[in-house]
């Protein structure tokens, strides 16, 4: 078997990379000449501290699928497209030793990157110097939580993505962002560097600098010309409303019968957030005066201070008693933290002590409060994160022969899809009329999955406009590593999110790909009870899957006839 | 500053032959409402008024005090993480301090903050002492060790954190049994007098949300198990609760109350002061005039209890019925003044004289004061677990009859008619009369011999002592671990007599099953039966025949079961009757409780009230409501998930998280808090096996 990838001599051959919890896919069109392909690439990465189950890590993964990259095309790729900016979407730039085949052995033609990535841009400017001042205000503020913790320095700094940091681990989310976001941009200057002009050691130029395209939402791209594919772009929305917005009431997939709570006003929490925001400018811009401490400079004590190293004053008697002094371990109390009744300050007389009579030691360590703030920083690092995911680059793409559309929506949230499929975006068709991106969807064929398929990164009505017979829906998730993810101490992630996959399997009439496990006849059924997290599906709605997974049998068995199923990978060819 | 010895109160030579009495109160000044109000000056006399909270200090008094301030029932520790600071205490003894009502209201002083959240809190616990006369005590701290035996600690003082974190809320935390007050710098939506975008709120200023925050701290120590939202109104209780009690403190405040009915005309059912609830807070966040207010809605149609669902929202409509009751009382009690002085009902010409003025306030005070107490004496009322506003209604009613028992002002009329118009109804009750909404006492009469034996019993367990005891050292000793320690000893006392009672007559009488059982979901006890806990035990005070004042004994029963989400996954571990012996029971979903609360006559011997929940742990209709309430709640979780995006779950309730908290001030994301499912219920339902504590018992569920 050869290792290149042909194009179909019509419509489009799709790769989708099998290498974990990340996204990587190849498509490659016919062109005039039959020899020759026009390859597309969209994203390569994995999620930062992602492992496979066998052990495998993230940089054996990287470079297995980097060099399957170069195989594939020749080492000659059209065009890459990174959706946005986020370690799972490309990992590969950072990790050196898929970095080294990518940077040197695929030559790539053009780079293609959403509005939000312009340097040029206005609005991008603002909306990136306001994320770089949301970052480096939670940097600060984490770094400060964590040293009352008595944690020195944030591990996530210094970890190597892959690793676990040590610091704050498992403990804080914004510790988590912080880590890979440190990476993430790294990763994207390298992808950028990667299309600067390459010069030999006496200085001349060996390699032109190649152009980098950003795209606007309503722009229709044909790179081979009027007979080539046709590259719709839907998203990013030019908006910073929609950009923040990552949930919308009714709009999503939820689990369960119909709850009159459904209608909810979610407004106390937007407005905590806004509230937190202003608060964390307000330091900033005040600078040295810290405008947003609970008082004027020098009133109270520094509370990093008040070590066993401190001086003796009544101050700090008192806070070692009352308080204590050393790391909130976290500790709920089951263990320590009493001591017996008669040690307390005003129990009765010694002789009444028995041993089960204890009072709560004034100083017990479940009583302080020096992680409170740190579940403040939590929500407005999720806010950020979500931020990212929204900037996603939505592209529908359809074959020079066909119009037939490959809808590939990176992870973008709420506020993306609806200014897409609630909202219309109106393109050129390129046959001098226009199109709708509520038709545009209506082709669709193939649906990418936004964000390995959790619960808000595929709207309700987005689905419901994917009416084609045809639909197939590729989900690129490693769903056991997800459901045994940790990261605040709380249960697994659900990737993906039940009553989404379950309506996919409607709508695809159980054509539904998971880069994991494949079909859906081969799916484990993620038995919520065998996991510690709390799960509210019911056995109901497993059962329903199911039955339209039977329901679907001869489709699926039709799926598998045409699709190529390798380790490293699945292919499927999209006809005219 | 340093710490002092105690106060010498005599002579350099030692000379003095008597030194003064202790006072009985100390003099503190806080903000009447709280720091914007004070800035208004068309509102002066709500600027700051001086509480007067019981004397504890280090010179003797009904308990000590130091520097924080930390005294007998509430410790103040100014450590503000968020900013990186530590305040010193505040030292409420030193002469400075004591000669001038203590510091002086200021922003921008940490120990006015600490004096304020000390003598809003006293105030509030002094309020509940007084109506239920005897000592509060707050929820204990239970653990679990390794090998899954539970113990109970006596938290002796509750926490209080002036600036525990930046954002605009404020709580109770259960789980460290402490206060938790944000501040935050208001956002641009700010709008009002006294805040601007930008300028710092403290939540521990507003005279309000401090009254609110202890609220919920002794109601949980009183009814621990009122934070399970085991039906619709079960949180809402809690915070309409702790509305309530803010609200109608507003009227111990003479200065404002005068102020407001002089404005009014003396009308005090339209939008007023008194009726706002954190003011502060409500124009910081662009609320408009408050955050909540007592009159629902103040314009329009008035909103039903059924018009709304959200905690907070269902605990406004408490507010508004006891708002309304309030208002009719008012009404009642000075028709007579404003006739005398010719002023109508519709709003007066010109100014009320000012010897009106203050005795419409004399009038209002009163009936304000009453209807509070009224409020917190009905917890002694109510059933266990599983609370609703109608027997919350009940427990009004009774409470009351047992205090005054003829209803000369129709205070128990105003009640009825208030939250009949607020849409709050009383189940299986026939029709809104007094004395159909009385609880009723169990039924005796089949087998009077058998229930005699209940008194024999508790007469041979020397139960009554205990009570006396018990009685006598709530209202007398300072030291509340020893009050802790005999109701602990009362406890396990009536643990072994209540389990004792005829079988058939408690299940029907009290809802309570002391026969083996079948399902499997139930909590049992290695003999197949329910366990049982007796989770309270205390004494409460009445009006007995010929006036005489009298003790109770009111003894709180429960018994649980595990619920599961899927009722056939509930049918098939219920049913299993064939399992393997030793095999365990899967994992909750939830907890269903039962139970009742009896109100017992021990010199009269006679049960007066069984108050009981619905149905008995194992009539599955049990499971019904929570499991309904919980599918919404979790509807509700996935919500809050949804916004914790990218990772949906992941962030689902970090203990510490204000978000998690079920007592929030506003709620963030209205996840169910962790206490209520999964790992921690099981955990917690563990520790009612402690009610036996002596005897040792084998780990129940092997899981």
């Amino acid at each position: 078997m050869s290792a290149t990838m042909t194009p179909p001599a019509a419509g489009v051959k799709v790769r989708a990379y099998r290498h974990g919890f990340g996204d990587c896919f190849l498509l490659a069109f016919p062109t005039a000449d039959p020899d020759v392909a026009w390859y597309l690439m969209i994203d390569c990465g994995l999620f930062w501290q992602y492992k496979r189950s066998d052990g495998a890590g993230i940089r054996e993964q990287l470079a297995a699928v980097a060099a399957d990259l170069r195989d594939a095309t020749g080492g000659d790729i059209d065009a890459l497209v990174i959706t946005h900016e986020h370690y799972d979407h490309l990992g590969g730039f950072h990790h050196e030793e898929s970095l080294r085949i990518l940077h040197d052995e695929i030559h790539f033609r053009e780079l293609w990157l959403p509005w939000t990535e312009d340097p040029g841009d206005d609005l991008a400017e603002e909306l990136r110097e306001e994320a770089d001042l949301e970052l480096r205000l939670l940097r600060r503020e984490l770094l400060a939580v964590a040293r009352r913790m008595g944690v020195r320095s944030l591990g996530v700094e210094d970890a190597e993505a892959g690793e676990q940091p040590e610091a704050l681990a498992g403990l804080s989310f914004a510790d988590e962002l912080l880590g890979f976001s440190r990476s993430t941009s790294d990763a994207l200057a390298a992808v950028r560097e990667m299309f600067e002009a390459r010069t030999d050691e006496a200085g001349d130029e060996v390699v032109p600098r190649r152009p980098t395209r950003y795209f606007d939402p309503g722009d229709l791209h044909l790179p081979m010309g009027p007979d080539g594919p046709r590259i719709w772009v839907l998203g990013p929305p030019r908006s910073r409303q929609a950009l923040r917005s990552n949930e919308r009431s009714g709009e999503h997939f939820e689990s369960g019968a119909d709850h009159p709570l459904r209608a909810l006003d979610q407004a106390p929490a937007e407005r905590r957030l806004a509230a937190l925001h202003t608060a964390l400018e307000g330091r900033e811009d005040a600078g040295r005066s810290d405008a947003a401490r609970a008082f004027e400079r020098g009133v109270g004590l520094e509370l990093g201070e008040l070590g066993e190293e401190a001086a003796p004053s009544p101050e700090l008697e008192f806070f070692r008693r009352h308080y204590g002094l050393g790391a909130d371990d976290g500790n709920d109390g089951s263990d320590g933290g009493m001591v017996d009744g008669g040690g307390g300050a005003a129990a009765g007389g010694p002789g009444e002590v028995d041993d089960q009579d204890v009072e709560v030691a004034d100083d017990a360590a479940w009583r302080r409060i020096d992680r409170v703030w740190l579940g403040e920083l939590d929500e407005l690092a999720l806010q950020y994160d979500n931020y990212v995911n929204n900037t996603s680059m939505v592209l529908a793409i359809a074959p020079g022969d066909s119009d037939k559309v490959l809808l590939f929506v990176g992870d973008a949230q709420a506020g993306n899809w609806l200014s897409w499929c609630d909202e219309v975006v109106r393109c050129d068709d390129g046959a001098g009329g226009s199109v709708s991106s509520h038709e545009l969807l209506q082709r669709a064929v193939l649906y990418k999955v936004g964000h390995h398929g959790s619960h808000n990164a595929t709207l309700r009505k987005g689905v419901e406009l994917m009416t084609s017979p045809e639909l197939v829906a590729v989900i690129p998730t490693d769903e056991e590593w997800a459901w045994h993810k940790r990261s605040s101490g709380d249960g697994g992630w659900r990737m993906p999110f039940l009553p989404i996959y379950r309506a996919l399997l409607e709508r695809c009439r159980g054509r539904v790909l998971q880069t994991d496990s494949g079909l859906p006849t081969d799916k484990p059924r993620m038995t919520p009870r065998d996991s510690d997290g709390k799960e509210p599906f019911s056995d109901e709605e497993f059962a329903e899957s199911e039955t339209l997974i039977a329901q679907h049998a001869g489709e699926i068995a039709e799926l598998a006839a045409r699709l190529r199923s390798e380790e490293l990978f699945f292919e499927l060819t999209i006809d005219p | 500053m340093p710490r002092r010895k105690k106060a010498d109160t005599r002579g350099v030579d030692g000379a003095w032959e008597r030194s003064p009495p202790a006072p009985h109160r100390r003099r503190l000044r806080v903000y009447a409402l709280d720091p914007a109000t004070a800035l208004e000056i068309d509102r002066e006399p709500l600027h700051a008024v001086v509480l007067e909270v019981p004397w504890e200090s280090a010179t003797g008094g009904r308990g000590s005090l130091s520097p924080g301030p930390v005294g007998e029932m509430v410790e103040v520790v100014d450590v503000d993480p968020a900013s990186g600071r530590f305040y010193p205490p505040i030292d409420l003894d030193h002469p400075h301090l004591l000669a001038q009502d203590g510091a002086a209201p200021s922003t921008g002083d940490p120990h006015f903050h600490q004096q304020m959240v000390y003598a809003v809190a006293m105030r509030t616990i002094g309020v509940f002492e007084q109506a239920l006369g005897r000592r509060a005590l707050w929820a204990d701290h239970v653990t679990v060790d390794a090998e899954g035996r539970t113990r109970r600690f006596f938290v002796r003082r509750l926490r209080i954190y002036p600036h525990a974190f930046r954002a605009p809320n404020a709580y109770y935390s259960p789980s460290k049994v402490a206060l938790l007050f944000g501040y935050f710098p208001a956002g641009e939506e700010a709008e009002g007098p006294g805040v601007a975008p930008g300028g710092m709120v403290y939540t521990c200023l507003s005279y309000d949300i401090v009254a609110h925050e202890t609220t919920h701290a002794l109601l949980d120590g009183l009814h621990p198990r009122y934070s399970e939202p085991s039906n619709p109104d079960m949180l809402a209780f809690h915070e309409g609760f702790a509305d309530a009690v803010a609200i109608f403190q507003h009227f111990t405040h003479r200065e404002v109350l005068e102020h407001v009915i002089e404005r009014s005309g003396g009308q005090l059912d339209q939008e007023n002061d008194l009726a706002l609830l954190a003011v502060e807070m409500g124009r910081a966040l662009g609320h408009g005039e408050a955050l909540r207010t007592a009159l629902q809605p103040s314009r329009g149609r008035r909103r039903r209890l059924d018009d709304v669902e959200e905690a907070h929202d269902r605990g406004a409509i408490l507010v508004a019925a006891l708002f309304d009751a309030f208002l009719a009382i008012y009404r009642q009690r000075t028709d007579d003044l404003l006739r005398i002085a010719g002023v109508g009902r519709t709003g007066s010409s010109g100014e009320l004289h000012r010897d009106l003025v203050r005795r419409l306030a004399d009038e209002a005070q009163k009936a304000a004061g009453h209807l509070l107490r009224m409020a917190i004496r009905a917890l002694d009322y109510c059933p266990p677990v599983d609370l609703d506003f109608g027997d919350y209604l009940r427990a009004l009613i009774t409470a009351d009859r047992d205090l005054v028992p003829i209803d000369e002002r129709n205070y128990r009329l105003a009640l009825i008619e208030a939250f009949r118009g607020r849409g709050i109804l009383a189940r299986g009750v026939r029709n809104l009369s007094e004395e159909a909404l009385v609880w009723r006492a169990p039924r005796t009469d089949l087998d009077p011999a058998r229930t005699a034996r209940i008194f024999d019993a508790l007469e041979s367990a020397k139960v009554k002592t205990s009570v006396e005891e018990l009685a006598a050292l709530w209202t007398l000793t300072n030291d509340r671990a020893t009050i802790w320690k005999a109701a602990r000893a009362l406890r396990a006392k009536l643990h072994g007599v209540l389990t004792r009672l005829p079988a058939g007559w408690a299940r029907e009488e009290l809802h309570l099953v002391l026969d083996e059982v079948e399902q499997r979901g139930i909590h049992t006890d290695e003999r197949g039966r329910p366990s049982t806990e007796v989770h309270s035990a205390r004494v409460a005070r009445r009006r007995g025949p010929g006036d005489q004042s009298t003790v109770d004994l009111v003894v709180e029963i429960t018994q649980r079961r595990r619920g599961y989400d899927d009722p056939a996954r509930q049918r098939a571990v219920d049913r299993e009757a064939d399992a393997a012996a030793g095999e365990g029971v899967p994992r909750a979903d939830f907890l269903v409780r039962s139970g009742c609360t009896l109100l017992i006559d021990l010199v009269r011997r006679e049960v007066r009230y069984a108050i009981r929940s619905r149905f008995p742990i194992d009539d599955d209709r049990c499971l019904a409501t929570p499991r309904a309430t919980r599918g919404a709640e979790l509807e509700r979780d996935l919500r809050a998930d949804a916004r914790a995006a990218p990772f949906a779950g992941r962030f689902a309730p970090i203990d510490e998280l204000g978000s998690g908290e079920p007592f929030a001030l506003l709620h963030a994301s209205t996840r169910i808090s962790e206490a209520y499912a999964g790992t921690d219920s099981e955990a917690d339902s563990e520790a009612d096996s402690e009610a036996t504590p002596r005897v040792p018992r084998r780990a129940e569920d092997p899981r």
